[in-house]
């Protein structure tokens, strides 16, 4: 009995409210140290809105707050552009599958402009390789084939990005809303919201939603340092440029025959002075050496790119962040969130091809306004045979396949 | 309780590695975007919904044996819920950014319709299972005016807890696997197992070590409900290999990844898969004669073999296969890294303290001799 009351007594002599109180100021405290703890990035974006409710002047806050962030983080000016929707245009893809060689040019392309991870690596692009005579039985595919050239022989190849469905699965399904539907029909991912859950990819037919699995790198800092082998003026500051790859580069790139180069692709020289590609890079392999190898290209730049005059002097550092960027497009993204194709928004609500489709060496990818009749996109809905990924379930893809011949 | 404690700092400086590196640290890739993490959820959300095969006939038939071992069957439906949540929270890429579940995509995403019933079912339980401690301390009965209301609101809430569950997976199209009517079904009578099948063990502990008075016929009643669950549940998953094996269609894939392998070599799911589908049956064997499910020894072995069965089908042989191959076709075969099994284990730490500390609180209100304070001093008063 005595005991009994010790023990009564003890329970009631508990301070409850006191109790309570340290509980909740533990979990506000615990709270404020993680948040103490994290980079101001993510302080700033606990707190940041969804990108649909911000008004005006809190959008324009928030950008500055991001360029200034990105300079912080990257060492050079962003753009972090909020380019809206173009009156009267829904934009549609269609892709050649009669004149795709399977080269993986706009796969690399897509990385560089869009500011994709390269370590871990981040493809929006999967290219298919599918051997002739199985339909479309994507079980059948090899998405890692490593050939010396493309295509190989009986093979047909297969590019599936985001199809921009316009019944679209994983806007339907994501628990926040942090992905949704443009009016120019891209389905876009605010990565300020959007809380990892990656339901959307598994609700996603075509595979075509990637998870940040690591902190994402989008320079990979050391090697594929080039030697330039000569700068010719072209006028109106353009000068053709012939390189020459660090000799263990080749391997880096997969396939290593091509150069994972984008048109308007930024990079940066020994001096820090900025170029930027304006036309195809073209494969100049030197068969002599294999172990080297050749390219040509135009840059855009106020002086001339510096020759190498010795041997070991290597110039330029192909890994450089694309600082023109949109704030539902290619801005960098951070670990722990999802991101897709999104049409390079930054290039397209310009005016712009996308990226993929201005590379392509065999013009085998299309890209336009489905609302225009006019456009090229419109020619080849109605006079090729075009189809769609998985028709039967209903998304109603506004990628679309055809054979052009 | 030391063990539990050792399992959560393992747990715990596991998930800090994860927070630190990211999800890269886990066996989990862009094909097979979901793996062990959401695999015990969706088994948990089952063990929690199962409270309610015991409390059907408890407060509905007012059955006398059962009827003191609801608490319990609540108090582990709270422990199950918590580890939901917590195996969710492991998941997300974004752990800092979860309270945007508060302004949620209703009503389209049935993962936000998950988070509402598995929160209000915790609720419910909580407040019925806290209500009728609190009463039990005071030596007062509970009130059951408004008890009886919740205990009623929680049948159809423990349904809704795992058909959510069941909906989120089977509502995709793209995911053929899934995408089937009776995989709630399905979800809801292996539940029906899996949950009393650790209920069944935990009394006959809760017998032996604190002298604590559940009658034979409780835990046979339990077991026999068991066998029909059971059944159904066998059934089903026949229905479902039939069609997909006649039909022999292209969704045919992924059975064949869960039950052998693709391109001539076994898969690191099949033997699980198969050693699953013989325990379930097994099992069912036990739990269906009634001399087997009357013997303690053959009854403990059931119920060991059906939380196996169970634990497999929704942890692994759910999850992995609906990933596998990917929705391009590609194989890549998933299994659960160091950390995952690390974090896992925390989090099943944590379910197990706050079960022993819950039922240690209820402890004295099952068994007056144990009381303390006043329901003590009115037991004393009583027998004075």
């Amino acid at each position: 009995m005595t005991d009994t009351k010790k023990s009564r007594h003890y329970e009631s002599s508990l301070p409850m409210v006191s109790r309570r109180n340290f509980v909740k100021s533990g979990v506000l405290g615990g709270v404020a140290a993680y948040l103490a703890a994290c980079d101001t990035n993510t302080q700033e974006e606990f707190f940041a809105k969804r990108f649909t409710e911000l008004t005006p002047e809190a959008l324009k806050e928030r950008i500055a707050w991001l360029e200034k962030h990105y300079e912080k983080t990257y060492g050079e000016a962003f753009k972090v552009g909020t380019e809206g929707p173009i009156p009267d245009v829904l934009f549609g893809y269609a892709l050649d599958l009669s004149r795709c060689v399977g080269c993986r040019r706009c796969a690399y392309a897509c990385v560089s402009e869009n500011n994709l991870s390269r370590d871990p690596q981040v493809h929006y692009i999967r290219v298919l390789e599918q051997p002739k005579g199985t339909g479309l039985d994507l079980h059948l595919a090899n998405p890692y084939y490593e050939r010396d050239h493309v295509p190989e022989e009986g093979h047909v190849y297969l590019p599936v990005a985001c199809q921009q469905c316009e019944n679209s699965p994983c806007e339907r399904v994501c628990p926040v809303g942090a992905t949704w539907k443009e009016p120019d029909g891209v389905i876009v991912v605010d990565y300020d919201w959007c809380i990892g859950c990656r339901y959307c990819m598994a609700s996603c037919p075509y595979g075509a939603r990637k998870f940040n699995w690591g902190a994402p790198k989008m320079t990979t800092g050391d090697s594929l340092a080039v030697k330039v082998l000569s700068a010719k003026p072209k006028g109106e500051g353009r000068f053709e440029v012939i390189v020459e790859e660090a000799l263990d580069a080749p391997e880096r790139l997969q396939p290593p025959h091509i150069m994972p180069t984008v048109v308007k692709r930024p990079f940066l020289d020994a001096k820090g002075n900025r170029f930027m590609t304006e036309t195809l890079p073209v494969a100049d392999t030197n068969p002599a050496a294999r172990s080297t190898t050749r390219y040509r290209f135009e840059v855009v730049a106020k002086e001339a790119p510096a020759t190498s005059s010795k041997d070991d002097e290597y110039g330029y550092f192909l890994d450089a962040v694309n600082p023109d960027t949109h704030y539902l497009g290619n801005r960098p993204r951070k670990k722990g969130v999802v991101e897709k194709c999104h049409f390079c928004l930054q290039r397209t609500r310009n005016g712009e091809y996308p990226a993929c489709a201005e590379i392509c060496p065999v013009g085998s990818r299309k890209f336009g306004n489905l609302l225009d009749p006019d456009s090229e996109i419109r020619y080849v809905l109605a006079n090729k045979r075009v189809f769609v990924l998985k028709e039967e379930l209903n998304t109603r893809p506004k990628f679309f396949y055809f054979f052009g011949v | 309780m030391a063990t539990m404690v050792l399992f959560v700092l393992i747990g715990a400086s596991a998930y800090f590695g994860q927070v630190t590196d990211g999800l890269i640290r886990t066996g989990m890739r862009d094909q097979v975007s979901w793996g062990f993490y959401i695999g015990n959820f969706t088994f948990l959300v089952g063990v929690a919904a199962a409270a309610v095969v015991l409390v059907i006939p408890a407060y509905i038939y007012d059955w006398k044996p059962i009827k003191e071992i609801v608490l319990i069957g609540e108090l582990l439906a709270i422990s199950a819920i918590i580890m939901c949540i917590a195996f969710v929270m492991v998941d997300v890429g974004r752990p800092e950014r979860t309270w945007h579940f508060l302004l949620p995509n209703f009503p389209r995403s049935l993962l936000a319709w998950d988070v509402l019933v598995l929160n209000g079912y915790l609720a419910i339980n909580a407040l019925v299972a806290f209500h009728i401690m609190y009463r039990g301390y005071f030596g007062k009965p509970y009130n059951k005016k408004w008890v009886l209301p919740l205990v009623l609101l929680s049948v159809p809430a423990a349904v809704s807890i795992h058909t959510v569950t069941a909906f989120l997976y089977s509502g995709l199209a793209a995911r053929s696997y899934w995408n089937t009517a009776i995989l709630a079904p399905r979800f809801l009578t292996s539940a029906f197992c899996s949950g009393p099948a650790i209920i069944l063990i935990l009394l006959q502990i809760l017998r032996r070590y604190w002298k604590f008075d559940i009658k034979d016929e409780a835990l046979h009643k339990i077991a026999e409900l068991m066998a029909y669950a059971m059944f159904i549940n066998l059934f089903l998953l026949g229905a479902e290999i039939y069609r997909e094996y006649y039909s022999d269609t292209h969704h045919l894939i992924h059975h064949e990844y869960l039950f052998s392998g693709l391109h001539g070599h076994m898969s690191p799911v099949a033997p699980y898969a198969w050693a699953s589908v013989i325990a379930s049956t097994v099992a069912f064997l036990l739990f269906l004669i009634p001399k087997t499910r009357k013997n303690f020894l053959t009854l403990n072995i059931g119920a060991v073999l059906i939380y196996f069965g169970v634990y497999v089908e929704k942890g692994i042989a759910l999850v992995i296969p609906g990933f596998t191959p990917s929705m391009l076709g590609e194989v890549y075969e998933y299994a659960p890294s160091f950390t995952e099994l690390q974090v896992a284990m925390g989090v099943f730490g944590v379910g197990a303290i706050v079960f022993t500390a819950l039922l240690k609180t209820a402890l004295p209100v099952l068994r007056p001799e144990d009381a303390v304070g006043p329901a003590a001093e009115a037991a004393a008063e009583a027998s004075a």
